[in-house]
């Protein structure tokens, strides 16, 4: 396996998760983030990478296994989750966006009720988030008044504006119109460009290739196969990457 | 770049205008209830105030040839009154002693004061001084006992150092009766020319029965030797009444000697105020006055009372002597010149034998009127209130059944299945009448009526259990990403519910939260079971007065609908104003 060179960010020592009802989603998973490092995590649906993802935030509580953000752990007793929350956005394939408010007030929320800035402070941030995503002139609009693909570009200038050390994507693009599945890609691509670290689960193996420092396969809730994307993601070692990809690339 | 948009304009303005507007409605509606929020204490029976200029205390009066009312009063006071307390004419007698008592004889009258000082005023003639040589105390009362002739009237005078003076040549020489006595004697009653009866401090009641020559000191009941007695009325053979300090009341009773006054007993007033004075126009119809305004009426020779406080507007006074006249017209006279007046024995309007003609729609509304709108403002105070307690109580408790917290969980379904599975009457009279039972004060010590506070309570924790259950189904809604999204920028949960979900709860649930509120306000009917004054009680009052019964419900169902039509439109329209694109049952 190829050395990765960085500090390491994030880092999942033996997680697991079962659900109520003794179904285990995810088995002793291992794997690590480097810093400014886009690592995508691929798999067949029900291959338990997104319960992996909402592990690292705790949106699912680990059954079992450590989660270090740092040299901290943040799954264990004492640890603020909220503000471990704080830095660590995250993007959801279903948007979430909060409906009730304008794409501005979405973004301030955050600002203003977590980070404390008032609101003239929230509100210069949360323009220049906007600008970044090319959403600036969709400020006072509804979310129920946006495409999906610009929902998707104000959900991830809602997680950018807390300024996050890690950017969680899950499956960002499924949930969108094939023609608007490009503008949501190109600001990814842009934040990733800018050094931003990123765990990305997607389907897009298109934008896993091009974007992706490194490559993790789940099948079944194990970690099949990782590496770096041209490795991988062209000469697959195993069956089931080899059966996977001829699926999705077809 | 534009910094202002105009949608930004439009949006923002809008919301803050209509959240001005409703908190504006919600002020006004607040005002409108706490000036109906306190115990209401003044009730007018059928005592009519006359204003007058004095300025100063009246201590009592007297009617002079049978019609015109002579008041005295402190500074040397005196006073004719033309018809029935109006047009007060003043007339100055020569002292500036304060004047304490007053009695007339067709026109001969004698005024008694401070100091001694006692006046007297013959047909045509002027006021005379013919005060007692010697006399030191102050007179506190004086009565005409008989008049054989202008030169031969026969009168007694008390003074508060316990002298008793007596007089049968109208005042031109005094004799002073040794009573044996120093204590404060306050008034004198006569009921013919030989029976008589004196009162005064530490329980004295003093007795004669040869026209005030002599007087002796009858038996009171040992409770009442060391109290203070100020009125006594002997208008009848067969009872007579004395009042004094701390609601005392006693009452003549038959013993062993057939003529009255030798035996008392006390009869509870339950009341603590002191008695200045009594009077009475039948054996059984007796007024007592007293401290903070207070009147008091039997019709039953002092088993039940009826209570009326006269409150001015520098404050309650003192009321120091009622007079009664022909049955029916009476006087009240007080502190800072305070003159009462009633024609009607003291009862109020409805209480009189005056029948009206309620046939006539003028007539009739012009009672009904009055009580639909007190009762109309009776019940939008209950149900302001209650729609506040319960809209508190319905959210709280959402939150509780939606939470992951089993206890939360089961302690709102235990309050929200408890209040559904009951019926609401149960509860008001459990809260009503339950509570007190086991020690409850929902009165925070007297400030507020008990039955507003249990009306208010009992809608309020009802309405709260069903508003509970609309609020979670609204709660439940919501998209559970939502909380995650909430949750994944660093909102602790109480957060998120606040900002993110209950936002967005709430504007779904508006319709069935306004459906709720109009049952509220049907069920604030049933609140009238607690003795509150809303609409359906106002009803009952003016059925029971004017025997309209159709068309009195027919006005309550109008009062009723008034309320609950804007109350659905008020929702229709902050259902529309916080109406928002994409979100809801409503659509894009």
């Amino acid at each position: 396996m190829t050395e990765r060179k960085g500090n390491t960010l994030l880092s999942i020592k033996n997680l697991e998760k079962t659900y109520q009802g003794g179904v285990l989603a995810v088995k002793d998973v291992s794997f690590e983030v480097k810093e400014k490092e886009v690592v995508v995590i691929i798999g067949a649906s029900g291959s338990g990478k997104s319960t992996v993802l909402r592990c690292v935030n705790q949106l699912i509580e680990p059954s079992n296994g450590q989660i270090y953000l740092g040299e901290r752990q943040i799954n264990e007793d004492g640890v603020d989750i909220n503000e471990v929350r704080s830095d660590i956005g995250m993007v959801f394939q279903s948007f979430e966006l909060f409906m009730h408010l304008t794409v501005i007030e979405n973004i301030m929320l955050g600002l203003k009720k977590v980070r404390l800035f008032s609101n003239e402070k929230a509100y210069e941030i949360a323009r220049e988030t906007l600008e970044k995503v090319d959403m600036i002139d969709k400020v006072d609009v509804f979310p129920g008044q946006l495409s999906g693909g610009q929902k998707q570009r104000v959900a991830i200038a809602r997680a950018l504006a807390m300024s996050p050390k890690l950017m969680l994507f899950d499956e960002p693009t499924s949930a969108l119109d094939p023609e608007l599945i490009g503008s949501v890609l190109q600001s990814m691509k842009k934040l990733a460009n800018e050094g931003m670290t990123m765990l990305v689960v997607t389907h897009e193996i298109g934008f896993a290739k091009e974007v992706g420092d490194w490559i993790i396969y789940m099948d079944d809730g194990e970690i099949i196969e990782e590496g770096e994307p041209d490795l991988i993601l062209v000469n697959p070692k195993t069956d089931r990457l080899k059966k996977f990809l001829g699926k999705i690339l077809r | 770049m534009v910094f202002h948009s105009k949608y930004s304009e439009g949006t923002f303005d809008n919301k803050s205008r209509f959240y001005g507007r409703m908190i504006l409605l919600c002020f006004v509606l607040l005002l409108g209830s706490f000036s109906l929020g306190v115990v209401a204490q003044t009730e007018n029976y059928g005592w009519e105030k006359r204003e007058n200029d004095v300025n100063l205390n009246l201590n009592s009066g007297a009617l002079v040839d049978n019609q015109t009312l002579l008041i005295v009063g402190d500074d040397g006071k005196v006073m004719f009154s033309g018809n029935s307390g109006y047009n007060l004419t003043e007339v100055n007698i020569g002292t500036d002693e304060n004047l304490n008592d007053v009695d007339c004889l067709d026109t001969v009258c004698f005024v008694g004061g401070e100091n001694g000082v006692i006046f007297r005023h013959l047909d045509s003639s002027n006021w005379e001084d013919i005060s007692p040589d010697g006399a030191n105390g102050d007179i506190n009362s004086i009565e005409i006992i008989d008049a054989i002739n202008q030169n031969a009237i026969i009168v007694v005078a008390v003074t508060n150092l316990g002298e008793i003076y007596l007089t049968s040549d109208s005042g031109e020489t005094w004799g002073e009766i040794n009573s044996g006595l120093e204590t404060s004697l306050n008034d004198i009653d006569f009921f013919n020319q030989t029976m008589g009866l004196i009162v005064g401090d530490g329980g004295v009641i003093l007795g004669s029965l040869d026209g005030g020559a002599s007087w002796e000191l009858r038996d009171v009941p040992l409770e009442v030797e060391e109290r203070d007695i100020n009125g006594v009325v002997f208008d009848s053979a067969v009872r007579a009444y004395v009042v004094g300090d701390e609601g005392l009341f006693l009452r003549s009773a038959i013993g062993d000697n057939p003529i009255i006054g030798f035996v008392w007993e006390i009869w509870d007033t339950e009341s603590l105020i002191d008695f200045n004075s009594i009077d009475s126009s039948s054996v059984n119809r007796v007024w007592l006055v007293g401290g903070n305004g207070s009147i008091l009426m039997t019709k039953d020779g002092g088993n039940s009372f009826t209570t009326q406080v006269y409150n001015t507007s520098q404050g309650v006074n003192k009321l120091n002597k009622v007079m009664i006249f022909n049955t029916d017209i009476g006087y009240i006279i007080g502190d800072g010149s305070t003159l009462l007046y009633s024609n009607s024995g003291g009862e109020g309007e409805s209480n009189s034998i005056s029948v009206k003609n309620y046939d006539d729609p003028i007539v009739y509304l012009e009672m009904a009127f009055p009580i639909l709108l007190e009762g109309f403002f009776g019940m939008l105070k209950i149900i302001f209130f209650s729609m506040i307690l319960g809209f508190v109580l319905g959210i709280s408790f959402a939150i509780c059944k939606t939470s992951s917290v089993t206890f939360l969980k089961i302690f709102g379904t235990v309050y929200t299945d408890f209040f559904r599975n009951t019926p609401l009457l149960v509860q008001i009279l459990l809260i009503h009448f339950g509570l007190v039972e086991v020690g409850v004060d929902l009165t925070f010590g007297g400030n507020i009526e008990r039955a507003v506070m249990s009306s208010i309570l009992s809608l309020g924790v009802n309405s709260g259990a069903y508003q509970a259950e609309i609020i979670r189904s609204g709660i439940l809604a919501i998209p559970s990403g939502q909380m995650e999204a909430g949750r994944s920028i660093g909102l602790s949960y109480i957060d998120t519910m606040r900002y993110v979900i209950l936002p967005q709860a709430i504007r779904i649930v508006i319709p069935p939260l306004g459906n709720e509120f109009v049952n509220l306000t049907l069920n604030s009917s049933l609140a009238s079971l607690t003795g509150l004054f809303e609409l359906v009680r106002g009803g009952r009052i003016i059925v029971a007065a004017t025997f309209k019964t159709f068309q009195t419900w027919i006005f309550v169902a109008l009062f009723y609908f008034v309320v609950t039509f804007s109350l659905t439109n008020l929702l229709r329209y902050a259902e529309n104003k916080t109406k928002i694109p994409g979100l809801g049952l409503g659509g894009e």
